[in-house]
C-alpha cells in the first residue's frame, strides 16, 4: 500500500518564466509532507509538477518507478491528486462523483463493476459520507465537499495522494476534520503531499515541511527547524511570534504598533 | 427505467407519425384505418408476412411515404441530438451544438455553391447539393480543428470555440455573397438552409442509415467517458482518461454523423441544443443516462415535429426547423421552471 515519491532536479518553465528551479525531495513511504511558503513560491507548481499535470524536466519516482514511463492509468493507480478547486460537475450525484474515482481501474466502456462499486462503498463508509451517496454534489456544505473530492482521490486505491490547499476555505473545525482524516489515511499506510497555508496547521500534522521561496527550497526539516521567526521573516516578509510548546510550534502574526 | 421511457416514447412517436396522416391521397375518399397503418409497416420492416386488408394504394402511401419518411426522421432526430449531447459533454458547455464547430455555416456553404453552380437539387442519390453540404461540413469543422490549436498541438476547449465562432463568421460571409450574387437560387438555398424530411422513398433513409448504424451506438456508449471529462480536462487526463485521443474520437464520430444528417436533411435547428438539456433535467446530469437518452429523445421529437409539419397547414409543409423551435422553446422553458422549482 505504500510507496515512496521520489523528485531529482524537477525543474518547471512557462516560456521563459522558470516558474520551479531544479528541486530534489524524497517522500518516505507513509510519511506526510507538508509544501508550505508565500503566495508564489511555487507550492502548486510542485505539486503539480510532481502528479505531471505540469510540464517539467527533471526526474520524478513513485515507490521506484519513473512517472514519465508510465502510462496515464497507472500513475492514475500509483498517486491521486486532489486540486485546489475542483471542477465538480453541478447535479451530479454524490455516488457518481467518487464512481469516477475507479477510472484507472475499470475498461472505459464497461458498466461499473461490482467490485467497483464495493470499493467505492467501502470508501464512503471511512469517510462518513453513506448518508450523502444520493445527495447532488452541488448541495454539499463546505466541509463535505472536501470529504467528498478527498473520497473521489480515495477511490483511486492510489498509495501517494497529493493534496493541493486542501484545507483552504473551511473553516476550524472542518479544517480539523479534514486534517485528521488525513491523518488517519497516513497512519493506514498512504504517502501525503501537501501544500499549506495555515503554518500552524501544518507544522501540527505534517511529519516533515519543505518551504519554497521563490521556485526554490528555502528550508526543510521538522516544523520547528523551518518556521522559525528568522524564516518567516525572510521568506513571508511577515513579522511574527513563534512559541513552542510541547513540540507544537505556534506561528500568531504580532501585532505591529500603530501609527 | 429510463430506457424504457425513451424507448416508449419513440415507438409512440412512431406510431402516432405512422397513423396520421401528412395528406389525404389524391382521388381516395377512405381513411386509412390506423391499424392497417401499423401492420403494413411492421410488414415492410420485419420479416413476416403480415396480411393489413389495406389496399394497393393504402399500402404504397404507408409504405412508400409515411414509413420512409418517419424512419428518416428517427434517423436525423437521433444523429442531431447524439452529437448534441456530445458535443455539450465535449465542451462542457450547454450552448454547445453540432453546429458550433462551423459544421453548420460549412454545410450552408456546401450547399450554396452547389446550388449556384447547378450541381444538384438537394434530392436523389449522391445529389451535388448533398455532397457539396457534406464537403462544406468536414471542411469546416476541420478547419475549426486546425485554426484551434493553440500554442503546438494543445487544444482547449475555449480556443475550440472560438475557431468555430472565427470559421462560422468566415462562411456564412462568403455564403451570404454568393446569395447575394445569385439572387435567382436564394429561393432554393433558403428552403435548403430551413431543413426538411421530405424523403423521395427510402432513398434518403438508405444513404444514412449505414453511417448512423455505426456511428450512434459509439457515441451512446461515450457517456462514461463524457462523465469523466465533466471534471476538466486536466483532472480527467489524471484519473488516466487519454482525453486528447477521445476527444478527437468523439468530435469526428459527431461531426460526421452530423454532417451527414445535415447533407440528407439540410440545417435543422434546435434538436442538438435542446433534446440534451431536457434529458438532463428530467433524469439527472449523468452523461451514461443522458447520451442514450437524447438519441431516443431527439428521434422521438423530430418525428413528432415533422408530424406536425406536414399536417398542421395541409396542403403545405411548414419548415420543420421552424416547427422544432416553435413547438421546442415553449417546451424547454416549460421543463426548465417545472424542474428548476423543484
Amino acid at each position: 500500500m505504500s510507496s515512496s515519491v521520489q523528485v531529482r532536479d524537477l525543474s518547471v518553465k512557462v516560456g521563459k518564466t522558470t516558474l520551479l528551479q531544479p528541486t530534489s525531495l524524497t517522500v518516505g513511504a507513509g510519511e506526510w509532507l507538508s509544501i508550505i511558503g508565500p503566495n508564489g513560491a511555487g507550492k502548486s507548481t510542485l505539486l503539480r509538477a510532481i502528479v505531471g499535470a505540469a510540464k517539467s524536466t527533471g526526474d520524478i519516482a513513485i515507490g521506484g518507478k519513473s512517472l514519465r514511463e508510465m502510462k496515464g492509468t497507472e500513475r492514475a493507480r500509483r498517486v491521486a491528486w486532489v486540486p485546489q478547486n475542483p471542477i465538480i460537475p453541478s447535479g451530479f450525484l454524490v455516488i457518481d462523483y467518487v464512481l469516477l474515482g475507479r477510472t484507472p481501474h475499470r475498461p472505459l466502456l464497461a458498466a461499473e463493476r461490482p467490485e467497483d462499486l464495493a470499493f467505492v462503498h467501502q470508501v464512503l463508509v471511512e469517510l462518513d459520507l453513506v448518508e450523502l451517496a444520493e445527495r447532488h454534489v452541488d448541495s454539499l456544505s463546505g466541509g463535505e465537499r472536501q470529504r467528498v473530492i478527498i473520497a473521489r482521490a480515495l477511490a483511486q486505491d492510489a498509495p501517494v495522494l497529493l493534496l493541493d490547499e486542501p484545507t483552504t476555505a473551511l473553516d476550524l473545525g472542518h479544517q480539523q476534520e479534514v486534517l485528521m482524516l488525513l491523518d488517519r489515511l497516513r497512519r493506514q499506510g498512504r504517502t501525503i503531499v501537501s501544500t499549506m497555508h495555515d503554518l500552524t496547521l501544518a507544522g501540527q500534522y505534517a511529519d516533515r515541511l519543505v518551504m519554497l521561496a521563490e521556485g526554490e527550497i528555502a528550508a526543510t526539516g521538522t516544523a520547528t527547524e523551518v518556521l522559525t521567526e528568522a524564516n518567516l521573516s525572510m521568506y513571508y516578509n511577515a513579522d511574527v511570534n513563534v512559541t513552542v510548546c510541547d513540540d507544537l510550534v505556534l506561528v500568531a502574526p504580532r501585532l505591529r504598533p500603530r501609527h | 427505467m429510463w430506457l424504457l421511457a425513451g424507448t416508449a416514447f419513440v415507438i409512440a412517436a412512431a406510431v402516432i407519425a405512422l397513423v396520421v396522416g401528412p395528406k389525404p391521397p389524391s382521388g381516395a375518399t377512405t381513411e386509412i384505418p390506423r391499424w392497417g397503418a401499423v401492420l403494413e409497416a411492421l410488414d415492410r420492416i420485419t420479416p413476416f408476412g403480415i396480411d393489413t386488408g389495406l389496399t394497393e394504394t393504402q399500402q404504397s402511401i404507408v409504405g412508400n411515404l409515411r414509413l420512409p419518411r418517419v424512419v428518416f426522421g428517427l434517423l436525423v432526430g437521433a444523429s442531431l441530438a447524439a452529437s448534441g449531447s456530445t458535443y455539450q459533454g465535449i465542451f462542457r458547455n450547454p450552448l454547445a451544438s453540432p453546429y458550433l464547430l462551423g459544421i453548420a455555416a460549412g454545410g450552408g456553404l456546401g450547399a450554396t455553391i452547389a446550388f449556384v453552380n447547378d450541381w444538384g437539387d438537394g434530392a436523389g442519390v449522391f445529389d451535388g447539393v448533398q455532397l457539396g453540404a457534406f464537403a462544406g461540413s468536414l471542411l469546416a469543422v476541420g478547419l475549426t480543428w486546425a485554426v484551434g490549436a493553440t500554442g503546438g498541438s494543445d487544444r482547449s476547449t475555449t480556443a475550440l470555440i472560438l475557431a468555430g465562432i472565427a470559421v462560422t463568421s468566415f462562411f456564412t460571409a462568403f455564403q451570404t455573397f454568393l446569395q447575394q450574387r445569385n439572387a435567382d437560387d436564394i429561393r432554393q438555398v433558403y428552403t435548403w438552409v430551413l431543413g426538411g424530411l421530405n424523403t423521395s422513398g427510402w432513398t434518403e433513409v438508405l444513404q444514412l442509415l449505414p453511417v448512423a448504424l455505426v456511428l450512434l451506438p459509439v457515441l451512446a456508449l461515450a457517456g462514461r467517458a463524457l462523465d469523466i471529462m465533466a471534471v476538466g480536462e486536466e483532472e480527467a487526463v489524471m484519473l488516466g482518461l487519454p482525453v486528447t485521443q477521445v476527444r478527437l474520437v468523439l468530435i469526428v464520430v459527431a461531426s460526421l454523423l452530423t454532417a451527414a444528417s445535415v447533407a440528407v436533411s439540410g440545417l435543422i435547428g434546435f434538436v442538438g441544443l435542446i433534446i440534451p438539456h431536457v434529458v438532463r433535467l428530467l433524469f439527472g446530469a449523468s452523461f451514461r443516462v443522458i447520451a442514450p437518452l437524447s438519441i431516443l429523445f431527439g428521434a422521438g421529437f423530430l418525428v413528432l415535429c415533422d408530424l406536425a409539419a406536414r399536417t398542421l397547414l395541409p396542403p403545405a409543409e411548414i419548415p420543420i426547423g421552424v416547427v422544432t423551435a416553435f413547438f421546442g422553446a415553449p417546451f424547454f422553458v416549460f421543463i426548465l421552471r417545472t424542474t428548476g422549482r423543484s
